[in-house]
């Protein structure tokens, strides 16, 4: 029998094949649909009235990311490219390229009512550490988008977000730091600070934040810290070229920009250094050098866009607590810094200039359910020295950052 | 589920077309096999509609046999008949139309009469009109009553027009239903009218979402120049053709992979010059639907012109309230009342000329845009605020960033989907049919276009649903 191979039917077989080859791809893809469909059937002939749901949940959980994921994404982001895409919305967010192929996530503007009871927790903590015999400092961060223009259909308030927040601050008479002044006195410009793919900081300004927070110490409190820790030319820095994809860059795909991923800088201590990191509530302790205790190099070991974070090679990522001690500095000083994830950078350095770095994560994230901690309860507990506050942008109770207490 | 969705493409679509195919010959077991897999396909959504979906099934089963059963007493057979059409009219009057109603009848006469805000099954409105359609195509000897209640199930369940249509009328596949012939180039076209469909949707109805979805958006809490208003409405008239349409396509494409014949449900809207043309060529089973089994039987248009404004005026109001229960698309059926009233007491629709019909074209487009703000805005007051934005009645500039910027952003695309829009394409493509190099193109065409669906799909988290309502 003669067949004719019409086009469309072969374009139907490249198209199957493609999913096919794919499907088979990922062993766990088809384990886990016949996994999931096996369960349905038990539960089911148990007389399980959740069973289809349950059922359903599991297979969009798996449909959701789907073979060569990856690889189609960066696919999608090319002709998104090449389109002219610039904003991109995605999970209720919204990713814009702006000029010179940076990704932000422009923000709405904050009333400054909305602002005050931010303000009025730091006060409230900076009473607390005085009355507990500690100096109080906030270390204010700027947002990516502060350095950026955004396409003129953006409507974006970061700038003006930050200023007003800041004017709080020094009117409610917070003693602060303001790292965009400390870094551009450091000669970093706005644009040398940030991933082009990420929200984060780049590690060198993260590692210049650590003394911008001693000299700012030292200025207000007398506070003596090591040059040797900040001096960089004390530092070997390994580059990796095109190794980083950041939080944006996840979202809209490594070929949004032609810029493509970042590199990323690795700073590792040429000096001799013996440290142990504590994460209280995982049980964790790790003691040996720097980069075996307040760096986890598995994140940095091998290149992978989207499942690996390389950006928490420093400090492991977010903890609800965790603990650094530098055990060459038994005398040093002890600082509780209440942190978000721009910390991840800072606090590695800072902890060489402690004898013991407690850092606390206030948000409200999944895996930090039940790890609740009172600031005021562990300021009396560790009795530290001194309590930073570093944050990125403007006073935002959404994700419970100031639910200090 | 939706076409336009990773575990349609992934899983659901590949396992049912493999066990379909493996069924071989067996006719009855591949209809069990199609008839379950709706099910499961309308249960993705809530699986407790299934059971809405279930009664309509049986009783209009009973109903049709008992029309079939007393043909020979024409006058209980209409009862059966007018008995099956109150209850499909019930249901989709208690779960579509009830609470609006209840609200209406508040704010009138602030009447309340408590009643509870009630979820819209998914695509209530196709399978109520196909199941209306089969009762009244076997009084009428269009297509036999069917005995096997799995074959009506099939008919009113079959997954791929089952929730954005196209209405498919009992007639239209009736035999196909138990005598249709699978073949290998019917598999092929079907494909492929698939991959296009998905690629309308996904590439070009979602993008297009984006920009309508934000200068809907910006124009309830701000004044947006009357250039973004504009373009905001231009690229909901392309989301909403090329998502319908898409809908259709994908629709069609899957009936044919399983040996099913669909009609056409749109045929380049977008050109007509005249609104009468443009309802010719747009959302053609629903047209044809109203047309069959209402315009018709209240005597269309062979009467008196009183009685032929009446006629219409029940049509459209009807088919404006058949696509939601808002004020909106009511007010949007009475403006296509006047327009087709207009053209069909002045004869407008039959004056030709390459000018005229340019103009003609103009006019259509104008209110073809301007119906569509009104179909999309969430009330008359949103409407309203926005057709005076698009014609700076609000203060509003004639242009601004936002305009400057999404237009360059969406220029590509914009072009493109406009293209589309027209028969360009198709009519290159009749020409060149005998070419093999385009045959060869074409398969790389259509594999690309499949892959970068799939590729918008997995890394977009936009993937609208716009006919919730219907």
């Amino acid at each position: 029998m003669k067949i004719k191979l019409y086009p469309k039917i072969i374009a139907f077989f490249f198209s199957t094949a493609f999913l096919l080859a794919g499907f088979l791809n990922v062993q766990d893809t088809l384990f886990s649909v016949v996994h999931y469909a096996r369960l349905f059937v038990q539960a089911a002939i148990a007389g399980d009235g959740g069973a289809f749901e349950s059922f359903k949940k599991n297979i969009n959980t798996v449909s959701d990311y789907p073979i060569y994921h990856d690889q189609l994404l960066d696919l999608d982001s090319i002709k998104e490219n090449l389109i002219g895409t610039r904003v991109v919305k995605k999970n209720d967010k919204t990713v814009v390229k702006s000029a010179f192929d940076r990704l932000v996530e422009p923000s709405g503007k904050v009333q400054t009512d909305d602002m005050l009871p931010c303000v009025e927790q730091l006060k409230q903590l900076e009473t607390i550490a005085e009355q507990q015999g500690a100096r109080f400092l906030f270390v204010s961060i700027p947002r990516k988008e502060r350095f950026v223009t955004v396409p003129v259909n953006i409507v974006d308030a970061s700038k003006e977000n930050y200023d007003s927040y800041l004017s709080l601050l020094r009117e409610r008479d917070v003693p602060l730091v303001d790292l965009e002044e400390g870094l551009m006195r450091h000669g970093l410009s706005g644009e040398e600070m940030f991933f082009y793919t990420d929200h984060h900081w780049k590690p060198y300004p993260g590692f210049v934040s650590s003394l911008i927070i001693c000299e700012e110490l030292n200025m207000r409190y007398g506070l003596e810290y090591d040059e040797t820790y900040t001096n960089i030319d004390n530092y070997r820095v390994e580059t990796y070229n095109d190794y980083f994809l950041g939080s944006y860059g996840k979202k809209v795909g490594t070929y949004f920009t032609w810029q493509g991923a970042d590199d990323f800088d690795l700073i590792l201590p040429k000096f001799e250094t013996d440290m142990t990191e504590e994460q209280p509530f995982k049980n964790k302790v790790r003691t040996g050098s720097f980069e075996e205790t307040v760096l986890y190099m598995e994140n940095i070991q091998q290149k992978n866009y989207y499942l690996l974070n390389t950006y928490c090679v420093y400090s492991g990522g977010d903890f609800r607590l965790q603990i650094m001690k530098n055990n060459l500095n038994p005398e040093g000083k002890k600082i509780l810094l209440i942190r978000d994830s721009f910390a991840c950078v800072t606090a590695p350095f800072l902890s060489l200039q402690t004898s013991e770095l407690h850092i606390c994560d206030m948000r409200n994230f999944e895996e930090f359910v039940g790890e609740k901690i009172n600031v005021e309860e562990y300021i009396k507990e560790i009795q530290p020295d001194y309590v930073i506050v570093q944050f990125i942008g403007y006073g935002s109770t959404g994700d419970d950052r100031y639910n200090f207490f | 589920m939706l076409f336009s969705s990773t575990v349609f493409l992934y899983y659901f679509l590949p396992a049912v077309l493999l066990v379909y195919y493996l069924l071989k010959k067996s006719r009855l077991l591949k209809n069990v096999l199609l008839f379950f897999a709706s099910l499961i396909f309308y249960a993705w959504g809530e699986p407790k509609f299934v059971l809405i979906m279930m009664a309509s099934i049986v009783i209009n089963w009973a109903m049709g046999l008992l029309v079939d059963r007393n043909r020979s007493h024409a006058h209980a057979a209409r009862i059966f008949l007018a008995l099956d059409a109150v209850f499909n009219l019930s249901i989709l009057f208690v779960f579509k139309y009830l609470t609006f109603t209840g609200n209406l009848l508040y704010s009138a006469f602030g009447l309340d009469l408590h009643i509870p805000n009630i979820a819209l099954p998914i695509g209530i409105s196709f399978f109520t009109f196909q199941a209306i359609s089969y009762v009244i195509d076997v009084y009428r000897q269009k297509g036999k009553a069917q005995v096997n209640i799995l074959y009506v199930g099939l008919y009113i369940s079959f997954f791929p027009q089952l929730i954005a249509g196209p209405i498919v009328r009992y007639e239209t596949v009736a035999d196909e239903i138990r005598n249709r012939k699978e073949t290998l180039r019917d598999f092929g076209d079907g494909w492929s009218r698939f991959v296009v469909g998905l690629a309308k949707k996904v590439l070009l109805a979602n993008h297009f979402a984006i920009l309508s979805d934000t200068a809907f958006q910006i124009c309830v809490t701000g004044t947006p120049s009357v250039a973004f208003s504009w373009l905001g409405a231009i690229a909901y008239t392309l989301q909403i053709f090329f998502d319908f349409s898409g809908y259709s396509d994908m629709a069609i494409g899957l009936g044919k992979m399983f040996g099913f014949h669909f009609l056409e449900n749109f045929n380049y809207p977008y050109i007509a010059t005249s609104i009468s043309d443009f309802w010719r060529r747009w959302h053609i089973s629903l047209g044809t639907w109203f047309r069959d089994y209402l315009y018709f039987p209240l005597g269309g248009s062979r009467v008196k012109k009183p009685r032929l404004v009446l006629n219409l005026l029940v049509v459209w109001l009807l088919t404006g309230l058949w696509h939601g229960a808002n004020y909106t698309f009511i007010l949007w059926g009475g403006v296509y009342f006047l327009l087709i009233v207009f053209e069909k007491l002045t004869g407008f629709d039959k004056k030709q000329g390459a000018k005229l019909n340019a103009l003609k074209w103009l006019y259509t487009m104008l209110f073809v845009v301007m119906g569509w703000v009104l179909f999309r805005a969430d009330s008359i007051q949103d409407a309203g605020a926005y057709l005076s934005s698009m014609f700076g009645l609000r203060q509003n500039p004639l242009s601004d960033g936002l305009f400057i910027g999404y237009f360059q952003q969406n220029l590509i695309p914009l072009m493109i989907g406009i293209f589309a829009c027209t028969p360009i394409f198709k009519i290159w493509r009749e020409k060149t049919k005998n070419s093999k190099l385009i045959d060869a193109c074409s398969v790389v065409a259509l594999t690309c276009l499949f892959i970068l669906s799939v590729a918008r799909l997995v890394s977009s988290g936009y993937n609208p649903f716009i006919y919730f309502n219907f």
